[in-house]
């Protein structure tokens, strides 16, 4: 028994080497929120069906052998052995980068279904995109150059960036809260099914909008009797648009780049 | 005392609830009362361990469903009413703070004063973000400014809320969503007005300080002119505003 | 700022229409109200209702509303009418339920808080076997903190009787949490 138990160990240790995955698992006292910081690695979000946060990545990490006894000075606990430190306090989970060199790597963080989730990924280093596939639950999202592409997405979500583009590809339009996407030279680009009610309002300054949905205009019913051969001053820097009788807010924004809203 | 009244008074002399006198015949009569010190041994320390107990933790997402339901019953009554969530209404205080700081700083005076009002400002938006952040997300922020502007009053309250989520919420979109109601405001309201000139100094966000050049400038406030310069001027600004600015500068006079 | 009145202050703000009194009294009110019917009927699920149903009726009576009473006895008596109104219709009227999930479900808790956890269940589990009435002097005593003359106007009783019953609860409650412990 002995001798097997050891031979299984020799086996063990080499596949070990060759699976490259690491995993950790974590369920949320409340589940309520999560908090990305300072993760500046590739990041891919979905949705689980269970209770717990789990995350994976190609983590390679090494302490360089000089720093050899050494803390990283300054930074968080690893506690989940992928470079990562995993909080709660006051019903949110926080996920923050320990050390600087997980932006080399990948992170595919699956979520239980109904929490909020708020990425920030706000840095003049992050060089990765974020991509999120299948998320029902709340997202907000916040990148400086990244591009962020949605897919099988309902919202609610704010997404802003600054030279970063923003795909998003719907499966139907969440109702209950509204649904905003803004870029400053970045484009925007969104699917959604032909029978989707919302209120869609595009607002750009130098770039197009190109699109293929029926789009009716809304602003155009508000003009009475009395405004009838006088011009529209305009003060509003948007325009408003009905899709199949309205619904909830979808609102689009790209200063200089080009705006395409796509049927599915 | 007797030993039956004694003991009946154990619980609240361990509540501290007791007056002095009471207290005093009580430790006297303990003194010499096995059988009473027993007692007040016993539920002393049991008592001590329950009272210890935390607050059971109530399931989360409770006050989003009620506010949910409270909302479904306040308009089937009477029209509909619009709560302003709390995190909309720390506004006064802060959005002074800023007005005051985004001055001193735009003036370049006294700098002592200055660093200890930023140092202010700087944690009551930590406290506030922090508030928001447990409570709200982006989303439901958003559908909240946008209500609120529709069924309440556009009186000096909501100006405040709004201006302050304009000059200090953690989610940009949430900013532009409070920039959008606040420029339908912007030709018949002085204060919409001035805030919205004042903001251009406090925004560090480059699609908010365009959306703001944006929305000043096509409502031809004329005020704004010199903020705008400064932004333009400003070593850190980022270059598709400073464009922005320089070519919507023209259109102002 | 509405947010410096006290409970009293801002039912009359309710009263008068200022519905945005509501979400600070929930606030900083049901986590108390939770607590309460968990305690008493050791069902989370059953507790997230009932508290939701308690919040809406204050709403509901908020005209009704008079300066001088005092919120929190307002609240424990609504919060009470519900739960006789919640074993009334589910007919397990004071029905002790063996083996009931955990009330506090953490998963990877340090070693503290797992004692905490276990104290909490044994201690509910102890209160579940106290009398009805028991239970509750129990409850307004030592949870809410009222004392004898508020709880006798709460229930309608007299202040001794109460101090008496209240004292042969917390000694019965006692008993019964050592047994278990024990067991």
């Amino acid at each position: 028994m002995k001798r097997f138990t050891i031979l299984l160990t020799v086996l063990a240790f080499p596949l070990a080497l060759l699976s490259q995955e690491s995993k950790y698992e974590y369920t949320p006292k409340v589940k309520s929120r999560i908090l990305i910081a300072d993760l500046l690695g590739e990041i891919n979000v979905k949705n689980n069906t269970g209770n717990a946060i789990v995350i994976t990545s190609d983590i390679a990490f090494e302490k360089p052998e000089r720093a050899e006894g050494l803390q990283l000075l300054g930074a968080m606990e690893d506690n989940t052995g992928l470079g990562l430190n995993v909080s709660e306090a006051d019903g949110v989970v926080k996920i923050v980068g320990t050390t600087k060199k997980v932006k080399e790597y990948a992170y595919t963080i699956s979520v239980p279904q109904g929490i909020k989730l708020s990425i920030d990924y706000h840095s003049p280093f992050a060089k990765n995109n974020l991509k999120v596939d299948s998320y029902s639950g709340s997202l907000e999202i916040k990148t400086l150059s990244s591009n962020v592409t949605l897919t099988n997405c309902t919202g609610p979500l704010t997404v802003s960036s600054v030279s970063g583009s923003i795909e998003a590809e719907f499966n139907g339009l969440n109702q209950e809260q509204p649904t905003s996407l803004a870029t400053v030279s970045g484009l925007v680009d969104i699917t959604l099914p032909a029978a989707t009610k919302a209120n869609i309002q595009v607002s750009n300054i130098t770039g197009d909008v190109y699109n293929n949905l029926d789009l009716v205009n809304a602003s155009e019913n508000e003009k009475d009797n009395r405004s009838v051969g006088l011009d529209e001053i305009k003060h509003r820097n948007n325009t408003e648009y009905t899709l199949n009788g309205g619904g909830q807010k979808l609102l689009l924004k790209s200063i200089s780049g080009n705006i395409y809203l796509r049927k599915k | 005392m007797k030993c039956e009244e004694v003991k009946l008074n154990i619980p609240e002399l361990i509540d501290g609830k007791l007056d002095a006198v009471t207290v005093a015949k009580m430790e006297l009569h303990l003194k010499s009362c096995a059988s009473c010190r027993e007692v007040f041994n016993d539920l002393n320390s049991f008592l001590k361990f329950t009272d210890s107990l935390p607050e059971i933790e109530p399931p989360s997402g409770m006050k989003e469903e009620f506010m949910m339901m409270f909302n479904e019953q306040t308009s089937s009554q009477k029209g509909r009413m619009i709560i302003l969530p709390s995190w909309i209404k720390v506004a006064a205080v802060v959005v002074l703070a800023l007005g005051t700081f985004a001055a001193g700083y735009f003036s370049g005076s006294g700098n002592g004063q200055n660093v200890q009002l930023a140092a202010e400002v700087q944690s009551l938006k930590q406290q506030v973000v922090l508030a928001g952040l447990k409570d709200y997300s982006g989303p439901q922020k958003i559908e909240a400014v946008y209500s609120a502007a529709e069924y309440s009053n556009k009186n000096a309250d909501l100006v405040d809320a709004l201006m302050y989520t304009l000059n200090s919420d953690k989610n940009i979109n949430v900013r532009l969503a409070a920039l959008n109601v606040l420029s339908g405001m912007v030709s018949d309201n002085q204060e919409v007005k001035s805030g919205l000139v004042q903001s251009l100094l406090v925004q560090d966000n480059p699609l908010v300080q365009i959306s703001l050049i944006q929305v000043l400038t096509e409502s031809g406030v004329n005020e704004a002119k010199d903020n705008i310069e400064f932004i333009k001027n400003q070593a850190g600004t980022d270059p598709n505003v400073k464009d922005f600015a320089q070519d919507m500068m023209k259109t102002i006079i | 700022m509405i947010e410096t009145l006290n409970d009293e202050r801002l039912m009359e703000q309710l009263a008068s229409g200022k519905k945005m009194a509501a979400g600070i009294l929930y606030d900083r009110n049901y986590k108390k109200v939770f607590g309460y019917f968990v305690r008493m009927t050791k069902d989370s699920d059953v507790s997230r209702d009932l508290t939701q149903n308690v919040f809406l009726k204050i709403l509901k009576y908020s005209h009704s509303w008079k300066p001088d009473k005092v919120f929190a006895y307002w609240l424990f008596r609504i919060a009470r009418n519900e739960l006789v109104d919640y074993y009334r219709g589910s007919k397990k009227f004071f029905a002790v339920e063996e083996d009931r999930e955990l009330v506090i479900k953490d998963s990877n808790d340090s070693g503290k808080e797992m004692e905490i956890k276990e104290s909490y269940d044994i201690l509910i589990e102890a209160m579940g076997q106290l009398q009805p009435g028991d239970r509750e002097l129990i409850e307004l005593n030592r949870f809410q903190g009222f004392s004898y003359k508020e709880i006798a106007g709460t229930i309608s009783s007299n202040e001794n009787a109460v101090k008496v019953k209240t004292f042969r609860a917390i000694q019965k409650l006692k008993e019964i949490y050592s047994k278990i412990l024990i067991e």
